[in-house]
């Protein structure tokens, strides 16, 4: 399970779809999708962690949040990440992710850097379950 | 394209624009192309009856070929635009138009104040992007010399690319201050000179500013990047004033051909990102209670004198202004930057601000509807305000509002003013060349280090962070500007006065 670049849904701007054979998986894709439109992943060291915890009522709101959450990190403390260790439990109605990200500061001398994200967008935003997993669809604006 | 005024008959069956279509195209194809009516040469129609839920018909600036290589998803997102409540006259499109999110970028549409409504779709995330022109004394002759240097040393003092912290340190009294004050604070804080207000739309700052409806995670992403250009198209670019349209306007703006300029294209950071981002899903909400439906999640949005409207009014000329105070400090170390290279005052060397224009923003401005005199919010989204004399005052009085209109780093950027005959598009003009293909194909076609080599063959000297970007942003991923610049001149709504052409850049 990977992620790929799509053609045919934006001009100015990047779309991918993710795919995971779990919810964990879709998580890990995606994230590793995001980040590497910013930086060239192989240039990133696994040096610093954050751990975060997000809840949402559905998987789609939960990826959702977790993007963005990895943009926000970008330009509040200058991290970009490079491996991604989802858990996902449910309590009632509501799905926790936690998750511990792996990465480093920014770095223009040893990092390939890529394009800065402003934002996730809604634009074609779609989770859906598929016969072999997840898959999802994202566009984020840069 | 037709001329006769026909519509789609059975648009039941055949309705545009569902959701999760991939319904981007490189050029116009049916229904959307027989949808498009030839008003005049430069103006084209596509009636209310093309979509279920139009409230007003739709307009299009283009020239032909423009509208021809238009996607199919700008005359969706456009038809979308001209479903939301209290749409006034027409949904517009400038001739630079490419798909974006909500409104297509280049749209503009106007909203009575007390029935419409306000939708961050329809300003972008990136809150108040807009354009900066500063002129110099220098010329051509004087900057070859010292082009290679200045750019080294501008790509070492402005912060750009992926993240990047500025240079100013703010703390969170201050940021307020930033969010209320825009390029004033600024100035006040020795940033700027006092005449360079006179030269920004708004004088620099949005009166409206709430910090109030700010999020602290708005606040957390913004804080830190006050003098940063960001990425994408943004840029900081020198070029000479290559060919001069009209000399009367450019002599009162005190442009001559073969002159020094430098262009600054960024905007409110993840600042305005967060602001958008924040209220886009507040508004997803609130329609519930406000019974409003959208054709695409993109363009929630709320009745403009509710409560939510008011509030990310107040939250987005927060954003506004800190875009403003963005382009305000690296315009500080421009001419720091030239200063230093050229060892002559800021001052000596004439580096007056020409202007700054915002191309993502909404406004209350006053316009004619139906004879009458009437304040509307003006969405534009990849557009910019253009006044003519009439609206403007001092120098502007005399040439109208300078309009900048940035185009790809390799094929150059105009220098346009308003008119008074924009009153059409509620005096709105294009904002750049606009793209004509993805950025994933502009990659497949080049390096950046071969965009990089190409542009030094041209006389271009560009440093970039990001090589991928760079390959991204080669000219020829973008409409041909000359072309979009002839179709605004054609509809009446702005005028050349000159074209500059690069010869250094840096990009992040």
């Amino acid at each position: 399970m990977t992620y790929t670049f799509l053609e045919g849904i934006t001009q100015a701007d990047v779309a991918f779809e993710a795919r995971g054979k779990n919810e964990e998986e879709l998580i890990v894709q995606a994230g590793l999708a995001l980040e590497s439109v910013q930086v060239e992943l192989s240039t990133v060291r696994p040096s610093i962690n954050r751990t975060l915890t997000i809840t949402a009522s559905t998987l789609d709101n939960l990826l959702f949040k977790f993007l963005e959450e990895l943009v926000f990190l970008k330009d509040t403390e200058q991290l970009v990440f490079c491996a991604i260790t989802p858990s996902i439990r449910r309590d009632a109605n509501t799905l926790i992710l936690t998750v511990t990200l792996g990465g480093e500061l920014i770095n223009q001398t040893t990092q390939r850097l890529g394009t800065d994200i402003k934002a996730v967008t809604l634009h074609h935003y779609l989770v859906e379950k598929t016969s072999t997993g997840w898959k999802a669809i994202v566009v984020i604006d840069i | 394209m037709k001329t006769s005024n026909t519509t789609p008959k059975n648009e039941s069956e055949k309705q545009p624009g569902s959701m999760h279509d991939l319904v981007h195209s490189d050029n116009l194809t049916e229904p959307y192309a027989k949808a498009c009516n030839k008003v005049s040469e430069a103006v084209w129609e596509v009636s209310q009856s093309f979509k279920k839920g139009m409230l007003v018909p739709a307009r299009i600036i283009a020239t032909q070929p423009l509208l021809q290589h238009m996607d199919n998803a700008v005359i969706d997102q456009l038809t979308n635009v001209a479903c939301l409540p209290g749409i006034v006259r027409h949904a517009y499109c400038m001739a630079d138009a490419h798909s974006g999110y909500g409104f297509p970028i280049g749209g503009v549409a106007a909203f009575d104040k007390e029935t419409g409504i306000i939708s961050p779709g329809g300003i972008g995330f990136d809150i108040n992007c807009g354009m900066r022109l500063v002129k110099t004394n220098l010329f051509l002759k004087d900057m070859e010399p010292a082009l290679k240097h200045l750019v080294d040393l501008l790509f070492k003092k402005v912060p750009a690319g992926v993240g990047g912290k500025g240079f100013v340190n703010v703390n969170n009294s201050q940021f307020i201050e930033i969010m209320q004050g825009g390029a004033n604070w600024c100035i006040e804080q020795g940033y700027g000179w006092a005449s360079d207000k006179e030269h920004m739309e708004e004088q620099g700052c949005i009166t409206d500013a709430n910090p109030d409806n700010i999020s602290e995670k708005a606040r957390a992403r913004g804080i830190h990047q006050l003098g940063t250009l960001g990425s994408g198209n943004h840029y900081l670019e020198i070029q000479v004033a290559d060919k001069i349209f009209d000399e009367k306007t450019a002599k009162l703006l005190g442009i001559q051909q073969g002159q020094i300029l430098v262009m600054v294209h960024c905007g409110s950071r993840g600042f305005g990102h967060q602001v958008g981002s924040d209220y886009l899903q507040l508004f997803e909400q609130s329609m519930i209670n406000h019974k409003i439906t959208v054709p695409d999640r993109e363009l929630a949005c709320a009745p403009f004198q509710s409560k939510e409207g008011q509030d990310y009014f107040g939250a987005m000329a927060c954003a506004a202004n800190m875009a403003f105070a963005n382009r305000q400090v690296i315009l500080h170390r421009i001419r720091e930057c030239f200063s230093e290279v050229f060892m002559k005052s800021a001052e000596d060397l004439g580096m007056e601000l020409v202007y700054d224009v915002c191309h993502n923003i909404a406004k209350i401005e006053p316009h004619v509807v139906d004879g009458k005199k009437q304040e509307l919010v003006v969405h534009r989204k990849g557009a910019t305000r253009s006044f003519g004399p009439s609206r403007m005052t001092g120098l502007f009085a005399k040439t109208g509002q300078p309009v900048i209109i940035g185009g790809s780093m390799e094929t150059g950027s105009y220098l346009l003013t308003g008119t008074d005959a924009s009153e059409h598009t509620w005096c709105s003009t294009a904002h750049g060349s606009g793209r004509t293909m993805s950025r994933g194909q502009a990659k497949r076609m080049t390096r950046g280090e071969d965009v990089q080599k190409s542009m030094a063959a041209k006389g271009i000297y560009v440093r970039t962070v990001s090589y991928a970007g760079l390959a991204e942003e080669a000219g020829f991923a973008y409409k041909d500007i000359s072309e979009v610049v002839h179709a605004m001149t054609l509809a009446g709504v702005s005028k050349p006065v000159v074209a500059l052409r690069p010869i250094g850049n840096i990009k992040g």
